[in-house]
């Protein structure tokens, strides 16, 4: 399947479905780096380290959101214009 | 865990073993005694017949063991036991006066009974030969044992809630060095513990200055403290060393709790480093969506214009060349763009380090 062939919306419902599984993942399921403590605590320690970089996230989310916002712009106007006709 | 397992399956041990001994001792001396006791004065000059041309002391244990010249012994102060001179095979009357024991302060007995003398050790110190403590009428002639009485070095294992002090041969220091090692590391380990829980008690557990493997290192010390002292125990309570067999079971008792307790913090303490965790992964969901969210609305609000401009303008070519066709391709300037952006924001994560802990907390 081409990229021309897909519709906008079936991307943007690929993406969103691929940020739910993501959102469930980070947010409930237990970190799978092994049953003891000191696994269990060193990979808290990383989610903390992460959660500082406060700018990092932003700047990460921002251009992911603004790069596949303006791949989803172009094609949602490509083929309107293209079922238009 | 394996090794908080292991120590409790070895303190299990040796807890049963301590009991079995312990019963096995309690159950000893009372047959002993009854089995054994002192043998006769003239059975045990019969046991010298050797030292034929000399006067012999000879000194007769409640065990039924004789010490005879040349050999050694060692006492505590207060045993009981009983002095006999032999003239070759034959025990001397004591109460006929051929011989007596000088007044020492080594010593207590009373007047003899027939041919022995019934005395208790006592806390003076004494080293030496027996026979130097015959009357001087008899002392040129005769040889006798080495006598030695030790006063037993005492060692407080204070560490225990209700403390013990156990008595053991003061020539023997390593139990007392064995437990100040211990009492250092179960302070360490104490150290830890309340370290553990400020940190679990507190807003930001996983910034709290202590490391599991700095308890685990607390722990494996106080384990090989443990063992060595609990096998010094184990050996004087074989020994019968007065109350070693109680001190034993109190102690692995203390050291089995202790790190029960130790365990239970750190399970404590990952359990709120996990809840704080939980948290920290939330904020990142809240602060890479948010962006995510807005930027992607306004990028495919942008998208969608200029797109629609360069469109239109191929709409208009249309109409005037039938030849000409709509193609992606027309729009590769704007997905450019958007794919550039998408590596602008993969590369920033990259250039920050982000990606192994962002891995570690997504995997």
């Amino acid at each position: 399947m081409q990229l021309h062939n897909l519709t906008a919306y079936k991307i943007a419902i690929f993406i969103i479905f691929l940020a739910v599984i993501v959102f469930t993942i980070l947010t409930y399921l237990p970190i799978l780096t092994g049953d003891d403590p000191t696994s269990r605590i060193a990979a808290a320690q990383s989610a903390i380290s992460v959660a500082d970089q406060r700018i990092v996230l932003i700047g990460t989310g921002g251009a992911f959101g603004l790069g596949i916002g303006i791949i989803l712009g172009v094609l949602r106007a490509y083929h309107k214009e293209v079922v238009d006709i | 865990m394996t090794r908080y397992r292991e120590a409790r399956a070895i303190s299990q041990c040796l807890i049963i073993t301590v009991v079995i001994i312990g019963i096995g001792l309690a159950a000893l001396p009372s047959s002993a005694s009854a089995a054994a006791g002192y043998v006769t004065a003239d059975e045990a000059c019969q046991e010298y017949t050797e030292a034929a041309d000399e006067f012999s002391v000879v000194l007769l244990l409640e065990d039924g063991t004789i010490v005879g010249p040349g050999a050694s012994v060692v006492l505590y102060p207060e045993t009981d036991a009983r002095v006999v001179l032999c003239d070759r095979d034959t025990a001397e009357s004591a109460v006929a006066g051929a011989w007596s024991l000088s007044k020492t302060e080594h010593l207590k007995f009373d007047d003899p009974d027939a041919v022995y003398y019934e005395v208790t050790t006592t806390d003076s110190g004494f080293a030496g030969n027996l026979a130097s403590l015959v009357s001087e009428n008899r002392r040129e002639s005769t040889v006798g044992p080495n006598l030695s009485v030790i006063t037993p070095a005492k060692v407080t294992l204070s560490y225990l809630q209700e403390p013990v002090t156990v008595e053991i041969q003061s020539e023997d220091t390593s139990m007392k060095d064995q437990v100040t090692a211990y009492n250092e590391s179960l302070n360490e380990v104490e150290e830890a513990q309340i370290e553990l829980k400020r940190a679990t008690e507190s807003d930001s557990p996983t910034r709290a200055d202590i490391t599991i493997e700095d308890v685990d290192a607390s722990v494996t010390a106080l384990n090989e403290d443990d063992r060595a002292l609990s096998l010094s125990l184990f050996t004087a309570a074989q020994d019968g060393s007065d109350p070693a067999a109680e001190a034993l079971v109190a102690h692995r008792k203390l050291h089995r709790d202790s790190v029960a307790e130790t365990e239970t913090a750190v399970e404590n303490y990952a359990v709120a480093a996990e809840t704080e965790a939980r948290q920290a992964r939330l904020t990142i969901v809240g602060l890479t969506t948010a962006p995510f969210v807005l930027l992607g609305l306004i990028g495919g609000v942008l998208g969608q214009t200029l797109a629609r401009r360069r469109l239109e303008s191929v709409r208009r070519e249309r109409r005037r060349r039938k030849t000409v066709e709509y193609s992606l391709w027309d729009l590769k300037a704007f997905l450019f763009v958007g794919l550039f952006v998408l590596a602008a924001g993969l590369l920033l994560v990259l250039a920050t380090g982000t990606t192994t802990p962002l891995m570690e907390v997504i995997l």
